[in-house]
């Protein structure tokens, strides 16, 4: 169906204009433009930007959940842990739009504040899942406490990083990088925990990222 | 598999673990396909294998610096990139994640739905200039109410 295809249009082009020019430089009549349709033809569809923004949400947070869920529900091998993060951050950088001004964003979306709220909550569960089953294999080792502040921090890193690295690199950096850079950093956070091998495997992570630059 | 009984493992079974752990990374220094798909069997072959990367990767603790990044140059693309690795485990989790999460989606979906259809019953008409086609029940005049797109 053609109303069909035309939606889907609209929301591709956005999400592509969103994440590389930023949402705020991006209005309605310039998503119109980028798929040749009128801007009425726009507003038959969408009523306003925040109409575009939240439909584009509702994609992130289905697929978000999926990925995030996955760990919960069943131990992942061991070594595919660390791929899981990469899709993670792949998922997050596919909607950087909306990480890169959570604040304004949720400020013109008020209903996506809760949904995002739990979106962050699940990460934090998922963080959770993740080192626990590490734990039971003994590959890292926690006092009380501190894996769930370990989970909490990972929430936060997931949350911010991308803003954190636009922010702290006056180079533009690729999206490829910052997900590398981020997986990184993410995996050091856990060699301090690590039962052994501690050494060896912040040698190898360095020496891995090192070669992805 | 992460299968290990929690207490009794037999002696040496964290230190598998954690060797698969160390090389999972340290494999994408090196080819490392056929480790890949017999992880979950560990094999001799792979044991060896396991041997010769956590080996690798002691190395590159004694001299991170010039011989680790030395290494990691020499064999920058393994046969199994990364990038196949992602894809390949993005559908198996797209698939288990489809039907675990199913419901929390159909959840949050409703939520949406619920609230948008709030929305429409609260908001007045709008009126504005109607798209050229594809509105066979409007009017001809040229404002037309538009709302319930979905």
């Amino acid at each position: 169906m053609a109303k069909v295809k035309t939606r889907e249009r609209i929301l591709a082009a956005s999400l592509a204009l969103f994440n590389e020019e930023g949402e705020a430089q991006v209005s309605t009549v310039d998503i119109a433009a980028a798929i040749d349709i009128s801007p009425g033809n726009l507003y038959y569809h969408f009523k306003g930007k925040e109409a575009i923004i939240e439909a584009l949400f509702d994609d992130f947070e289905v697929e978000l959940r999926q990925v995030l869920s996955a760990p919960i529900n069943r131990p992942l091998k061991i070594d595919d842990n660390w791929i899981f993060v990469y899709i993670v951050f792949e998922e997050i950088n596919d909607f950087r739009f909306f990480y890169n001004n959570l604040a304004g964003i949720l400020e013109r979306c008020p209903d996506l504040r809760p949904r995002f709220a739990r979106l962050t909550a699940l990460k934090e569960k998922t963080a959770n899942a993740v080192l626990s089953a590490l734990e039971q294999e003994d590959v890292l080792t926690f006092a009380k406490g501190e894996r769930a502040a370990l989970a909490r921090r990972i929430a936060a890193h997931l949350t911010f990083w991308l803003q954190f690295a636009t922010l702290a690199s006056n180079a533009p950096q690729t999206p490829r990088q910052m997900i590398n850079d981020g997986v990184y950093a993410l995996m050091m956070q856990t060699v301090p925990y690590m039962a052994a091998d501690r050494a060896a495997f912040a040698g190898l992570l360095s020496d891995y990222f090192a070669a992805q630059r | 598999m992460a299968k290990k009984k929690k207490k009794e493992k037999a002696p040496g079974g964290s230190d598998m673990a954690r060797k698969i752990w160390l090389a999972g990374v340290g494999a994408y220094g090196r080819a490392f396909s056929e480790a890949q798909e017999s992880i979950a069997k560990v094999s001799d072959e792979t044991t060896r294998l396991f041997d010769d990367l956590v080996e690798r990767g002691e190395e590159i603790e004694d001299a991170v610096e010039s011989r680790g990044r030395e290494i990691a140059k020499t064999v920058r693309k393994p046969s199994f990139s990364i990038e196949d690795r992602i894809r390949e485990m993005r559908e198996r989790l797209n698939r288990v994640g489809a039907d675990a999460d199913r419901l929390s989606a159909v959840e949050t979906r409703l939520d949406a739905i619920e609230a948008k259809l709030d929305q429409l019953l609260a908001a007045p008409a709008t009126t504005r200039k109607a798209p050229a086609k594809r509105k066979t029940t409007r009017k001809t005049t040229k404002k037309t109410t538009k709302k319930a797109t979905r």
